[in-house]
């Protein structure tokens, strides 16, 4: 008996050519991280050409990917200082052991990175992956009370383990793919989701030391934007491969908006990049030194870039009023659904380690990064102090005010620098994340048309011409 | 090349904006609809026949099941066609109970329409804000009836039992406890940018097309076509409280949306008067042993929330009526939902639907 296989659903488009518009996806996806790693290399390479000694040393260097440790150890590049990532697989290292063995070179002395490497990113892995539980339960309990409900209550004191049983429960379910889906690509696309969500954590800054930024690559920003964009290839992917129509909707509105909204948001990311002079995640900040007014937020052009920023990038992390590629109540759920399992869970991890990069590196760009300012300092108290004493009035009223005063005092005398930094880039971008949260409370969903006329009528020109102002700022007063 | 062709999608009847089980057969270009055909029967429980083989009392607790979101204006039409059948004239607080009874309850339909066309927007906060308005209402009803949802509260002659004092304090808390968080509704999500823009000029009905397919209710009177049933053709004692009917003009779905809300104001107008004019008395009309109409036949109508709700009934002079027509205003106002919906885009069709504001119990009945 031969078991009726189900007839293909025709598509709108009649995907005959499915051979090539796989292979085309594939060359997508290699040319995204092409693009997103060959600029890093003429870049970095400029530099590090001065101190090869011989070609075979620099192409070692580039394959390797990371500079190797012997260059380390001679504190060329200063990665070791700070320790992070050479790949434990290094092919320039594998090797030089390799010959060294056989005796025809000297062994790389490698251990103390490595195990330096290995702690790192298992710190940066577990800081994504915590960060973003913490986050959806947060959402979770702001969207609440902003909607005059409780949120999660149930799992843990006040619900507080609920995201984490949520975790628990996507792993634990039955992972399916849909019979007519392409497994290959259906597979492929949440690690395509997943990886640059946490690949882009390498560069942000976590504090003002060399020990509390994986790696500050001097093309830092380059290298966030470039990563980011990397998502749209697998949201297309996991529209395309579930065999949903609803799917392939939000793949196709993802991939018009992320495109879009890539525009402006790289444009205005230029801003700071002029003013400081350079890509480097770091500089960024550095260049923001002078207090409050230095601010990118405000220096040249008064609110108009972080503003831009703030809005494509709630579009490119698909954050309420640009919801539309996983719209519940147009298409369901849009690309992802046809996902369930883990398989769902990355996309969701993925959304939210999206979201809070974003807002990262919108408070290191615009809002002085770890730089706290006696007057900033007071102001950010003050919220706290306020938002807890005016607004927790479940707890006692003696309590909610004793900690009011001490998120005040912790403002007032927590330092910017050293370990304090952590806590002022912390703080700002969770406000930011904060605003997010309320920004999805608040808004109904664009339309398709409306968004992408918002971007290109709306946005790229007024990021051009802020582009174009700083631009003229910088050219007058520079000496 | 890649030829193009017309996309079919099925929204529904599983599907988080069809409001129920209908299912929209949609013919898309990329986003742009060129038709949308509802599909309809999904919740039929053939409540027209069923009419046919129960007794007059009997069949009332299935009124509460026709429209879930205002059984009480069911309950309302099917005993007035039955009194009017019977020729029987109910008390004067019974009358008055009545109307501010139906008056909370199309408050109450209206705050989820309100939620509802929120959430098909995209908007999720005004919903649980509305159901925290709504729950309060229930709450009223529960105090009067015993239930929430299907009340059964509206008996031939009569009501179920009388108001006690508390439940009129009840009432009055009510009225004021609302206009605040109506005012709060307001500022959320009527004057929200990007709800205008979604709503504004959106699905337009121009009045010939409304009343060439017998629109009727506030989807009707957001084209502009001023006529309401209790206006039109008074019952209980609407002739003597004063209210607007506010009437839009443009037709689109933000018109349709400011015709309901505009209606809750009127409605809380409504039963303020009522409370004011409320008379002592008996609530329950003397009836005969068994309900048996003469032969004879009734159209009565009724405003419900959602337009017209009309009952053509029969009587060959048994306990059973010959036959029990429904007029449901959803199921009218429905179907001119395929003109409507042609020609925009996909998330219009949401909004577009969810402006008919269609309760799927009553479209399939």
């Amino acid at each position: 008996m031969t078991t009726a296989t189900r007839p293909r659903v025709p598509r709108g488009i009649e995907y005959n050519l499915g051979f090539f518009v796989r292979l085309g996806l594939l060359l997508g996806v290699l040319g995204g991280i092409g693009a997103a790693t060959l600029p890093a290399i003429p870049i970095l390479g400029y530099g590090l050409l001065a101190h090869h000694d011989s070609i075979t040393s620099y192409v070692a260097w580039l394959f390797g990917w990371c500079q190797h440790s012997e260059l380390v150890s001679e504190g060329i590049y200063g990665c070791g200082q700070y320790g992070l990532p050479v790949p434990l697989f290094e092919p320039a290292v594998v090797m030089q052991r390799v010959l060294g063995l056989v005796g025809l070179g000297r062994p790389p002395k490698v251990t103390v990175d490595y195990v330096v490497a290995i702690i790192a990113s298992l710190i940066l892995l577990h800081f994504v992956v915590i960060s973003v539980t913490l986050i959806i339960y947060i959402l979770r309990k702001v969207i609440g009370y902003m909607q005059a409900r409780l949120g999660p209550m149930r799992v843990g004191p006040k619900g507080i383990l609920q995201t984490l049983i949520d975790a628990v429960k996507l792993l634990a379910k039955e992972d399916t793919i849909p019979g007519t889906a392409d497994k290959v690509m259906f597979t492929l696309a949440p690690v395509v989701v997943f990886i640059p969500a946490l690949l882009v954590y390498v560069v942000v800054p976590f504090g003002d030391s060399k020990g509390f930024i994986a790696r500050d690559l001097n093309i830092g920003i380059l290298y966030v934007v470039a990563m980011s964009s990397i998502t749209v290839i697998g949201i297309i992917l996991a529209g395309w491969a579930s065999d949903n129509k609803y799917a392939l909707f939000g793949a196709m509105r993802a991939a018009a908006q992320l495109v879009s909204y890539e525009v402006p948001g790289v444009l205005v990311v230029l801003g700071p990049v002029i003013m400081a002079g350079s890509l480097g995640m770091r500089d960024i900040i550095l260049a923001q030194k002078g207090g409050v007014t230095e601010w990118f937020i405000w220096s040249p052009v008064p609110l108009v870039g972080f503003l831009v920023y703030l809005i494509s990038s709630l579009a490119e992390t698909n954050i309420t009023p640009f919801d539309l590629p996983e719209a519940e109540s147009e298409l369901v759920s849009g690309y992802n659904v046809e996902y369930s399992g883990m398989k769902f869970g990355l996309f969701f991890l993925a959304e939210f380690a999206n979201s809070f990069t974003v807002c990262f590196v919108a408070a290191a760009l615009f809002l002085g990064g770890w730089y706290a300012p006696p007057v900033f300092k007071l102001a950010a108290g003050l919220t706290l102090a306020l938002s807890v004493g005016l607004c927790w009035i479940e707890l006692p009223f003696l309590l909610r005010w004793a900690l009011a005063a001490s998120a005040l005092a912790v403002c007032l005398g927590m330092p910017d620098h050293g370990w304090g930094s952590l806590y002022w880039m912390m703080l700002k971008a969770s406000g930011l994340q904060f605003l997010t949260m309320w920004i999805r409370a608040t808004y109904p969903r664009v339309r398709v048309d409306q968004l992408m006329e918002f971007a290109w009528k709306g946005l790229i020109p007024i990021s051009l011409v802020y582009l174009a102002a700083v631009g003229l700022w910088a050219a007058i007063n520079q000496k | 090349m890649p030829k193009t062709e017309a996309l079919q999608i099925n929204m529904g009847p599983q599907h988080p904006s069809t409001h129920g089980v209908l299912r929209v057969i949609l013919q898309v270009d990329g986003e742009w609809i060129t038709s949308a055909e509802p599909d309809l029967g999904y919740l039929h429980r053939s409540f027209e026949k069923l009419g046919e083989m129960r007794t007059y009392i009997n069949y009332l607790p299935l009124t509460d099941r026709w429209d879930y979101l205002s059984a009480m204006n069911n309950n309302l039409v099917y005993v007035m066609a039955i009194e009017k059948l019977l020729g029987i004239e109910t008390p004067e607080r019974c009358q008055w109970l009545r109307m501010i009874l139906s008056e909370l309850q199309r408050i109450a339909s209206h705050l989820v329409f309100v939620g509802t066309f929120g959430l098909d927007v995209g908007a999720n906060t005004p919903f649980l804000y509305c159901f925290r308005d709504r729950e309060k209402i229930l709450d009223l009803f529960e105090e009067f009836c015993g239930a929430r949802l299907t009340y059964t509260c509206m008996r031939i002659g009569g009501l179920c039992g009388d108001a006690p004092d508390s439940w009129i304090e009840g009432v009055e808390n009510f009225l004021n406890y609302l206009p605040p968080m109506l005012d709060e509704l307001n500022a959320l999500l009527t004057g929200n940018e990007i709800f205008i823009q979604r709503t504004k000029n959106v699905g337009v009905m121009s009045p010939e097309l409304a009343i060439s397919y017998g629109a009727s209710g506030p989807f009707l009177r957001g084209s502009g076509v001023k006529f309401d049933i209790r206006k039109a053709q008074p019952y209980l004692k609407y002739p003597e409280v004063d209210f607007d009917i506010p009437v839009a003009e443009n037709g689109d779905c933000y018109d349709r949306y400011i015709c309901r809300f505009n209606e809750m104001w009127e409605s809380l107008k409504i039963v303020r008067q009522c409370l004011d004019k409320l008379p002592d008395g008996d609530v329950q009309a003397k009836l005969p042993k068994t309900i048996k109409p003469p032969p004879g036949e009734t159209y009565t109508c009724i405003e419900s929330p959602r337009g017209e709700l009309g009952v053509y009934m029969i009587s060959d002079g048994t306990e059973i009526p010959y036959r029990l027509k429904i007029r449901g205003p959803g199921f009218v106002n429905l179907s001119v939902f395929p003109e409507l919906a042609r020609g925009w885009k996909l998330a219009d069709v949401v909004a577009i639907l969810g402006s008919v504001d269609i309760v799927m119990g009553e479209v399939d009945r």
